[in-house]
């Protein structure tokens, strides 16, 4: 059958479904907050003054960001236990997307560096800062607030991703829904509940974005590079994935 | 009476960008408690020896001294070379800047604008830098917008506040590059007289402008530079009169 | 382990696998943008009921994990009558995905050219829709080609994921090889370096267009590019 209501709100409520949905709430948390830290590790590397080290953060990047994250799930959960390295289901699973995660993150915040006017470091060395104090007081603090809405929309593209656990059976919305198919032979209901659950967790979080952006509004450049794309919408960044 | 240091010297100052000579083996000297105008068409190279002095951008050859000594530059051999940009820091304390997009950090108060530099570079503890900061902007004009951001003030008091920044150190030299071309009209005086003040007080200043008025109601001395060299220079009376180079007579004659 | 990886990579089965990736990826993309030029007018529409249905779209497909969607259309449509085969399901799965992601790439396009422009255009009179057509969507169109050509880049590694649905393309190919091998790294190593050729090339490509100031090049004529030719760049 196609649809039963009486079948919908069963699957509704159903406490399996809410521990499912904690774990996508959960999951996602632990691989974005580690890909940040795995991100700005990534740029730091990226602009050491050793070729080699800029040359492997670049390869990093590369195959992180140039091959399906599905792909590199299966290498990391079915091939690597071949060389003794057996991490289990929530050990690979969050430990491929927070390495995949962190070759985005980083490919954003050098963008957000970059973003931040050459006249900034041009007024910070003129009154003498060395080049860590230029940094962490005049560059970093602008960047970060460039930085801080993409990385929103990276977390909110995130409690997605974590749909591809399913893949490996971590117990998150996909896996738990598919599991429920398997007993009840009713897959509309079960992805119907599955797929509220994700607009749930997704419109909460872009409603707590809202309010934070509209809580700090942004202190716009002074002067004429008052730039229309830095500026964009945080909707339309979500395209960037 | 003794001659004293020029203040800042640049000897044999040659530049290139991309195979394009900037400054010509340029001998410039800037006297202590003067204020020199440096007047001339745009490419000229003025902006450039402002970047050289300040220790931004480095010279291809030549060198850098203040009050007599090395500022920012090193013997290498026969020749000289810049510092490693690690050892500029210390420099570029003594040289400040003030830029013709004012290039304010956004992020930062008026009052956090000026203080950053002496609590982060000079060590100053917070207290004192506070009401040192206070002070210059009061000298300025603006005690009142203190708490405010870059945002929330107009052009000429973004670049009031540049200028209280760039005296936070206490520098020997004071640089301006074109301060008022990115203001609106009505702005202009405001930091004019600002700059003015700094020069009856016995500040020694360098300033890049194509305001010839200002240059001849302040400045005392003027120097005319064109594709890298100094083509003239001496008091207004003189540069603005008909004893002067022709091509400096020329692009007066375009400008005003 | 070697000998498995250079056995699949040689294989014409792969090969076979690789070219049905790469066409369902120009398949999916075409889809996904006709429905994204279509869907982007609704969006913008003065209609409300346009409005509203193109917002729950937006919605419904933003807001809900691929992965999801594609299990869906193949467990939901049969139950519903509609009996298609693999291929097609994988297509408009691929597709319906894509348009939401269009529209967001579209308008985002429209909203990045200057405001004097839309100014300007009705000053002289245009109505909003030739304002539209001549003025504001030629101007938008480098940014939606740049847009466009990373939707592909991530195309070729959003494909991967009909393999769950049991589509044979790469990683499907991989997985069946998988099953019989002594170590299943050896193929899932080879679909590796199957994508990672394909979106190097394609970024290689993409390029090429696109000058290191992220300037978007189209026809010779260079553009301000938009923030996301930035991010297109390297660290």
């Amino acid at each position: 059958m196609f649809w039963s209501w009486h079948e919908f709100f069963s699957e509704l409520t159903t406490a399996g479904f809410a521990h499912a949905a904690w774990a996508t709430l959960w999951s996602a948390s632990v691989v974005e907050a580690a890909a940040v830290v795995g991100g700005f590790l990534l740029v730091a590397v990226g602009r050491s003054s050793v070729g080699a080290l800029r040359l492997l953060a670049g390869i990093y990047v590369w195959l992180w960001r140039g091959t399906p994250l599905l792909v590199q799930l299966l290498i990391v959960y079915f091939g690597l236990p071949q060389f003794g390295i057996r991490l289990g289901v929530i050990g690979s699973g969050i430990i491929t997307l927070a390495l995949n995660e962190s070759a985005y993150i980083a490919v954003l915040a050098a963008a957000a560096l970059r973003a931040v006017p050459p006249g900034q470091t041009d007024a910070a060395m003129s009154l003498g800062l060395p080049a860590w104090r230029r940094f962490r007081y005049v560059i970093f603090p602008q960047a970060f607030r460039v930085f801080l809405p993409v990385l929103g929309n990276q977390y909110n593209a995130m409690l997605k991703t974590t749909s591809l656990l399913s893949v490996i059976s971590f117990s998150e919305l996909v896996e738990f829904a598919q599991s429920q198919v398997s007993l009840t032979y009713q897959p509309s209901e079960a992805f119907a509940v599955a797929a509220l659950y994700y607009l749930a967790l997704t419109l909460a979080w872009s409603g707590l974005q809202k309010i934070a952006e509209a809580r700090f509004a942004t202190v716009r450049p002074a002067g004429r590079r008052l730039a229309r794309d830095l500026l964009l919408p945080a909707r339309t960044k979500a395209a960037i994935t | 009476m003794e001659a004293a240091h020029p203040v800042i010297s640049l000897a044999g100052a040659k530049k290139a960008y991309a195979g394009k000579e900037v400054l010509k083996d340029l001998t410039l000297d800037f006297q202590r408690g003067q204020v020199t105008v440096i007047l001339g068409p745009s490419g000229g190279g003025k902006t450039t020896v402002l970047r050289a002095i300040s220790l931004l951008t480095p010279l291809d050859d030549g060198h850098i001294t203040m009050n007599g000594a090395l500022h920012g530059y090193e013997r290498a051999g026969q020749a000289y070379r810049c510092l490693p940009e690690r050892k500029l820091a210390r420099h570029r304390r003594g040289v400040g800047l003030v830029f013709q997009q004012f290039n304010l950090f956004p992020h930062l108060t008026a009052l956090q604008n000026v203080t950053l530099a002496p609590v982060r570079v000079a060590g100053m503890p917070a207290g004192q830098a506070e009401r040192l900061g206070r002070e210059l902007l009061d000298r300025v004009g603006l005690a009142d917008k203190a708490g405010s951001h870059p945002a929330q003030l107009s052009g000429g008091q973004q670049q009031r506040v540049a200028i209280a920044r760039a005296l936070a150190l206490q520098p020997d030299v004071l640089l301006f590059d074109e301060p008022t071309s990115a203001l609106d009209p009505e702005r202009v005086s405001e930091v004019l007289d600002v700059i003015a003040e700094l020069a009856a007080g016995g500040m020694s200043m360098i300033v890049v402008s194509h305001d010839v008025g200002f240059a001849r109601k302040v400045a005392d001395d003027i120097v005319f530079m064109d594709a890298g060299t100094v083509i003239d220079r001496g008091a207004p009376q003189y540069l603005f009169g008909t004893g002067a180079h022709p091509r400096v007579r020329d692009f007066l004659g375009k400008v005003l | 382990m070697t000998g498995d990886l250079l056995n699949a990579l040689s294989s014409t089965a792969f090969l076979r696998a690789a070219l049905t990736t790469v066409w369902l990826t120009a398949a999916a993309q075409a889809v996904g943008t006709l429905g994204g030029a279509l869907l982007a007018p609704l969006r913008m529409a003065n209609n409300a009921a346009a409005r509203a249905f193109a917002s729950c779209y937006l919605l419904i497909f933003r807001g809900t994990p691929e992965l999801l969607q594609l299990i869906a259309w193949y467990a939901v449509l049969p139950l519903a009558g509609v009996n298609l085969n693999l291929v097609e399901i994988a297509v408009i799965g691929l597709g319906a995905n894509e348009s939401a992601r269009m529209v967001e790439i579209i308008r985002g396009a429209l909203l990045g050219v200057d405001g004097g422009q839309a100014d300007a255009a009705r000053s002289v009179g245009l109505t909003r829709l030739r304002a539209l057509r001549h003025v504001i969507l030629p101007q938008a169109m480098p940014a939606i080609i740049a847009g466009l050509g990373n939707e592909v880049n991530i195309m070729f590694k959003t494909t991967s994921l009909v393999s769950v649905i049991g589509m044979t393309e790469l990683l499907g190919q991989s997985e069946i090889v998988a099953q019989t091998a002594r170590n299943p790294l050896g193929p899932y190593l080879a679909a590796l370096v199957y994508y990672l050729l394909l979106t190097t090339i394609w970024a290689a490509g993409q390029g090429l267009l696109t000058n290191r100031g992220g300037d978007v090049r189209v026809g010779g004529r260079s553009v301000i590019g938009a923030w996301w030719n930035a991010l297109s760049g390297e660290l």
